[in-house]
């Protein structure tokens, strides 16, 4: 799929983000995005700093760090470069940096050690979730790792709530509106990680990323494809 | 450099060198060095004190803090382990909205198998 010449995988990711296919979620210039980079044999987070509006602007800053891992916020936030705790600690006002715009609904299906039941698990997750709540556009990621994300791209608030003006309320109310949901989900027996699904402060793996720590690809599954996939390496980890 | 001191054509000054800190910086905890993972007692003198904890293999997040916990002897290891799930399980089985709501973060099925995955932690 790509040449890559080297074999240090710092210097293999650098050369992967050259040249891959990126992917970015709806309305990215108001999400933030993290990497999780290596320096002096520890791993640190780091908030980029740009609006990341398109494939270029995203590209430049993975080549430059070449990250173990990359993530993006499941939500959406009107600054979201300076996107902090929902308790603000220090001085200054706390909805400066803290406005709720929207979010879809994420589902992250780990089963470590279990591949195949993760992929008969998600297309599970699949079927349920268009018979039971009616959703149609919904996304599979292989996360890279130990199993699955779902993405809920059709899930609207204002289909189970009023939307509030208050970005704090409207937060909360997301929050509700996602809750019986993955409730159901939850007691249906699949092995969802509640807080990504609930948790609206929440950063995901960016598809179209390698996980860093497995040297997988973390990308778009075709569901028709799904009972056959199989994770593609771009290094040995 | 300031903009003025480019535009005068004022050289950078090297900036002072910095003061070393007095102490060296906490050890994180999780981190390296604070503690060393546990698979068995056998061959420790009892009863044994130390600090224990349990961790996820999986998340990060999900640690207990360290607890004091006196094991009279090697059989009753279980017993005390089986505590510290207890305690782990109460810890982070629910997860708290934002308007307070209790959400399960696992089902049976889950934490059975989360239960197998929990690493024990131990230091002196």
């Amino acid at each position: 799929m790509f040449r890559l010449r080297s074999r240090e995988p710092e210097a293999v990711r650098r050369e992967y983000y050259r040249q891959a296919p990126l992917w970015l979620p709806p309305r990215a210039s108001q999400r933030q995005f993290r990497f999780a980079i290596e320096r002096e044999g520890r791993t640190r987070f780091l908030k980029i700093r740009d609006r990341v509006k398109d494939v270029p602007t995203l590209r430049r800053w993975l080549v430059r760090y070449a990250p173990l891992h990359a993530y993006f916020t499941t939500s959406t936030w009107l600054d979201p470069q300076h996107l902090g705790p929902r308790e603000l600690h220090g001085p200054g006002y706390p909805r400066a940096y803290n406005i709720y715009l929207s979010s879809e609904l994420y589902l992250d299906l780990d089963l470590p050690g279990q591949f195949r039941r993760a992929r008969r698990e998600v297309a599970g997750v699949l079927s349920h979730l268009r018979q039971r709540w009616g959703f149609r556009d919904l996304g599979i990621v292989y996360s890279g790792s130990k199993g699955f994300h779902v993405h809920v791209r059709d899930f609207d608030l204002r289909r189970f709530a009023e939307v509030p003006l208050d970005p704090r309320e409207r937060e909360a109310e997301a929050q509700e509106a996602k809750r019986p949901i993955v409730e159901d989900v939850l007691q249906q027996g699949f092995a969802i990680d509640v807080d990504t699904s609930l948790d609206t402060r929440r950063i995901l793996r960016l598809p179209g990323t390698v996980h860093g720590s497995t040297g997988n690809l973390c990308e778009f599954v075709e569901e028709s494809r799904l009972p056959h996939y199989r994770p593609r390496r771009v290094y040995r980890a | 450099m300031g903009l003025l001191d480019w535009l005068l054509g004022r050289k950078k000054t090297a900036e002072p060198a910095r003061k070393p800190s007095r102490r060296p910086p906490a050890p994180r905890d999780g981190g390296e060095g604070s503690g060393f993972v546990v698979d068995s007692l056998e061959g420790e003198s009892f009863p044994l004190t130390a600090e224990f904890r349990l961790r996820s293999k999986d998340y990060d997040r999900l640690k207990q803090k360290w607890q004091r916990v006196t094991v009279p002897s090697l059989k009753d290891w279980e017993a005390k382990k089986s505590e510290l799930e207890q305690d782990f399980f109460r810890r982070f089985a629910f997860y708290k909205t934002m308007k307070g709501q209790v959400v399960s973060r696992w089902n049976r099925e889950v934490w059975e198998f989360m239960r197998t995955t929990l690493i024990v932690e131990r230091r002196r």
